[in-house]
């Protein structure tokens, strides 16, 4: 439709604008390979004099790094796919269903986004205590199921759908759990994709909750072991760098794996892309 | 909810645990078996676990914390084979803190011997969840005096203080030779020489690097106590820190920042970014902390004697001063009384005169004190590791150690680290700022007394 | 009461997973930490002293510059975040398939750093020396450098340009996902009228981005009244005397490093009344029943 040309000051723009963004990025996986150990240079070189692959193998040998990493995959993973399912359920309720009580409920959710997770902390650790929970992996999981972002979104999301595919489905027979599942989730794509992805990097990054709650250091998910190669009196910053630079592979691999759903989007008249 | 505190023992601790006994009955009579720790009575000889939590613990990692608490746990079961100890560790920041603190105070369980520092003694003192430890008077005068004040609640001693560690100048010899400073004789120097030295080693190289004479982290009280000022009254029962020696000690400071002989951000100078900066070549005198030796040491840039020495705090008006930290080891208050005994033991082994030459004689050795310890018998081989440290070792006697006050966390980070924050910049001066702060600092401080 | 139950037990029956677990494990732990802001608290209990601790909040002389500087951080942040996502997501919608797919990538991808990296980031960039990032580019244009997070004037500046300054990803994704299920009829019958694209985007897009709108503003205006490690990061706490202390950066220290919790929890509440009235003028303002 447009030539490259009349595109070019905008693509100028972005790329500026997103290469900048990408800067810490960048210097997280130079700091990575370079040789530090103990210090970070400071100020931080920009293009790198040396590369090494030393921090990596510190990191390989002498933590249990791979182990964290597949704690964090399980712990994020069960919470994300979860997320997506009950949130869309929620969401959909509120967005398109009538029912009394709907509208304290949703800003009981909304208005306790606001209080900060510090404060809650400790009255979630008893609550885990009671029920038997502590240093468990579902204990760390089932919290996270409670968080009501995803709520939010998938309702501001889901309202916008025409509410006639709903009726028209319903005048073919369709069941409740049908319309839900049949029309109102393939048509959630988009939303469910950003929902995933979203989820998936608070959990991934989760230290303060799952530091408390768990003891066993097998349980442990990444940032909360990356913490741990925190000295009291020294800090090996190259092996956390790295360690964080791994860490931060999978988010990738996530957003890349849902990122194509955006272009999925509904067209009214029902004709799907 | 009882944690089960029983043998844990994974493969690797097992054959560290066969290790040991080997090296005991290989070794001969220099670690035999018995239970030789003195003053608490009969050793118990069934078997007995206990858990030690260990902020910064992390099995299987090569951390100054997780190898020389390896190395504790083997060479105590050299000396008594029949104690199992499981360790728990946890990252190092206010988190862990949190953690313990709710296993310990919330859950009255957890750990039967464990690592704390500072103010938390006092706290977990007050709601009764300290074993006083059972010292002989011969045993309490080895320690450190301010150490055990620090950590007397009540009258009663509630912990065993297991190092102290004192902040000193490090110094960039290099630096002090371009410039023709001559370093301090056997590190004693007085406020003006060293205000001298730090001017003359502020300047500009001809390629623009800009080289500062003096550089210290954000949470320190550095230069405030070289005039004999001091936090509180001995009695702990009134704030001092706004008399005239307190305000000259910090007005002090304020001529440092005045002359410019600090870098531009050293208000923003966490511990780690000022270690940096002198490694880096760009700081000629860093007051730190002990650690910082072994960065050096494993830096091959940095040769001890060289290019880089350790000199003692500048001399105010009174008697030699420097400012010290304490870390301490605490035993539960538990009904369990083989364990409570078995981690007196332990805890006596962790801060006394064994572990050091028992880690040492270790393949690998293993250096066990990360400071000075703070009982004197069990100091000499601090000294021993490096001729740094011994250095460092010699500086015990005039150490200032903090009184505990519960209370103390808040003053210093809400209001006495601003204020003083506030006379650096110039925006009051040091008698405003400490005046300032002075009522705010009594009300918490009578709180803590409460 | 059956019929009742008949009509709406799928809508319930659709709420309830997350309810409950909502009820156990976000409202309970909230209802029992605003019953502790009446409680003189620390972690072993306390005793009941009503409303003292809000006294005490109200002539702590702290806590009143960490409400300014909250709100005075919000109110700049939030505005730039959304402007800059809508912006942003309305440069990229228009490009090709490949266009799109590569520069939400691009505008994504920082998202992956944990924010404490970022905030390390930042910190050398606002460095107070002549090298530090920021300071060279002021040198570069013949500016003196500035002491940023080195001064108690600066440093909340620096810490609010940090957040102004970076294109929040996960709004760009959002709205991204939220343009492409807008239907092109509206746009093909606008430019049937002869709209141009400007006023395409500001009669149809934004408009009917309503609820997108609804929902970054209300998040990012609770993330940003909870800023917290950004700051802790850039200006270790508090910043010099206090400059860039907020009110989550309070909560924490006083709850886990003072150990008081019933002044923490009243903190808390403070901060729960400023944010749910905040939402509701939100949602008053952009309210919509939008479908398309």
């Amino acid at each position: 439709m447009s030539s490259i040309r009349t595109r070019l000051p905008v693509h100028v723009v972005l790329l500026a604008a997103g290469l900048l963004s990408l800067f810490p990025l960048y210097w997280l996986f130079l700091t990575s390979l370079s040789p530090t150990q103990y210090v970070v240079k400071v100020p931080p070189e920009v293009v790198p004099r040396e590369l090494t692959l030393g921090n990596y193998q510190r990191l390989f040998e002498t933590t249990p790094i791979v182990r964290w990493l597949v704690n964090t995959v399980v712990i994020a993973g069960v919470i994300t796919a979860f997320h997506l399912l009950f949130d869309s359920m929620a969401g959909y309720a509120f967005a398109k269903r009538r029912f009394p009580g709907k509208n304290v409920m949703f800003w009981l959710v909304v208005s306790t986004l606001t209080v900060p997770a510090q404060v809650t902390l400790i009255p979630v650790f008893f609550i885990l205590r009671t029920l038997g929970l502590l240093d468990t992996y579902p204990g760390v999981i089932i919290p996270g199921l409670a968080d009501v972002f995803g709520v939010f979104l998938m309702k501001q999301f889901i309202q916008t759908l025409p509410s006639e595919l709903e009726q028209a489905a319903r005048l073919d027979g369709a069941s409740e759990w049908q319309v839900y599942s049949r029309i109102i989730l393939p048509l959630s794509k988009p939303a469910l994709a950003v929902l995933a992805i979203f989820t998936f990097n608070r959990y991934w990054n989760a230290f303060i909750f799952p530091l408390i709650i768990l003891r066993d250091p097998a349980k442990y998910p990444v940032q909360v072991g990356l913490a741990t190669l925190q000295g009291e009196f020294n800090t090996d910053f190259g092996m956390l760098m790295t360690g964080a630079a791994v860490a931060a592979i999978p988010m990738i691999v996530v957003f890349f794996a849902f990122q194509r759903y955006f272009i999925e989007g509904i067209r009214v008249g029902g004709v799907k892309g | 909810m009882e944690r089960d505190a029983g043998v844990r023992i994974d493969r690797r601790r097992f054959l560290q645990a066969l290790a040991a006994v080997g090296v005991a009955t290989a070794c001969g009579p220099a670690a035999a078996p018995s239970a030789t720790p003195s003053g608490s009575g009969t050793a118990v000889a069934k078997p007995v676990s206990i858990e030690w939590w260990r902020r910064n613990y992390t099995p299987g990692s090569q951390t100054a914390e997780t190898v020389t608490s390896d190395g504790a746990v083997k060479g105590f079961r050299a000396r008594n084979a029949n104690y199992t100890i499981t360790i728990q560790g946890g990252p190092f920041g206010p988190e862990t803190d949190q953690k313990f603190d709710i296993a310990i105070l919330q859950q009255k369980a957890g750990p039967d011997v464990f690592h704390t520092t500072g103010g938390d003694v006092l706290k977990y003192a007050a709601a009764g969840q300290l074993s006083e430890p059972p010292l002989s008077a011969a045993e309490k005068s080895d320690f450190n005096a301010s150490a055990l004040t620090a950590t007397t609640y009540r009258g009663k001693v509630v912990a065993y203080p297991l190092w102290i560690v004192p902040w000193f100048e490090y110094i960039n010899l290099d630096l002090f030779k371009e410039r023709g400073v001559t370093p301090p004789k056997d590190g004693n120097w007085t406020y003006e020489e060293f205000l001298d030295a730090a001017k003359k080693l502020t300047f500009k190289r001809a390629d623009g690097k800009q080289i500062y004479g003096f550089a210290h982290a954000n949470d320190e009280f550095a230069f405030m106590l070289i005039d004999g000022g001091r936090l509180y009254d001995t009695a702990v029962k009134t704030w001092t820190f706004n008399s005239a020696e307190a305000v000259s000690g910090l007005e002090r400071w304020v001529a440092l920042a005045k002359e410019k002989v600090m870098p531009p951000d050293f208000l923003t100078l966490n511990p780690n970014d000022s270690q940096a900066r002198f490694i880096s070549g760009e700081i000629a005198i860093l007051q730190r902390p002990s650690a910082m030796i072994n960065v050096l040491n494993a830096d091959a840039k940095w040769k001890y004697g060289t290019n880089w020495d350790i000199a003692n705090f500048p001399k105010g008006k009174t008697a030699q001063t420097a400012w010290g930290g304490v870390g301490f080891i605490a035993v539960r208050e538990q009904a369990d009384a083989d364990k409570k005994t078995a981690a007196h033991v332990f805890a006596k082994y962790l801060t006394g005169p064994d572990i050091g030459p028992d880690l040492k004689a270790m393949t690998p050795p293993i250096e066990y004190w990360l400071a000075p310890a703070a009982r004197t018998s069990a100091a000499g081989i601090y000294g021993e590791y490096h001729p740094a440290k011994a250095k460092v070792a010699k500086m015990g006697s005039f150490t200032y150690v903090l009184p505990n006050v519960s209370t103390w966390s808040e003053i210093d980070q809400k209001y006495l680290r601003p204020a003083r924050d506030a006379a650096l910049e110039g925006k009051k001066t040091a008698k405003q700022a400490l005046d300032e702060v002075a009522p705010t600092a009594q009300k918490l401080l009578d709180e803590a007394n409460k | 009461m059956r019929a009742a139950l008949r009509r709406h037990g799928w809508s319930y029956l659709f709420v309830l997973p997350t309810f409950s677990l909502f009820v156990i494990f976000t409202l309970l732990p909230v209802v029992q930490a605003f019953v502790l802001s009446l409680q003189s608290a620390r972690i072993t209990g306390g005793d009941w002293v009503g409303l003292a601790n809000f006294v005490t909040l109200a002539e702590d002389p702290v806590f009143r510059q960490a409400l300014g500087n909250t709100v005075l951080y919000s109110a700049l942040v939030v505005a730039a975040q959304l402007t800059l996502a809508l912006v942003v997501a309305s440069l990229i919608q228009p490009l090709g398939r490949q266009g799109q797919t590569f520069y939400r990538a691009l505008f994504y991808l920082p998202l992956v750093n944990s924010a404490i990296l970022v905030a390390m980031v930042w910190r050398w960039i606002f460095n107070p020396n002549p090298y530090g990032l920021a300071n060279t580019v002021l040198g570069a244009l013949g500016f003196d450098p500035l002491l940023w997070i080195g001064s108690s004037d600066q440093a909340l500046a620096a810490v609010i340009l940090s957040a102004v300054l970076t294109i929040p990803g996960g709004g760009v994704v959002l709205y991204s996902a939220a343009m492409g299920s807008l239907p092109r009829e509206l746009y093909e019958a606008a430019e049937v009228e002869g709209a141009g694209p400007l006023t395409k985007w500001w009669y149809i897009t934004v408009p009917l981005l309503k609820p997108t709108t609804l929902y970054l503003l209300v998040i990012y205006t609770i993330l940003a009244f909870q800023v917290f490690e950004r700051v802790y990061v850039m200006t270790n706490g508090g910043g010099p005397n206090n400059a860039t202390i907020t009110i989550v950066q309070l909560v924490y220290s006083t709850a886990f490093q003072f150990g008081r919790y019933g002044l923490a929890s009243a903190m808390a509440v403070v901060l729960f009344l400023m944010a749910v009235g905040v939402a509701v003028v939100q949602f008053r303002s952009l309210r919509s029943d939008v479908e398309y």
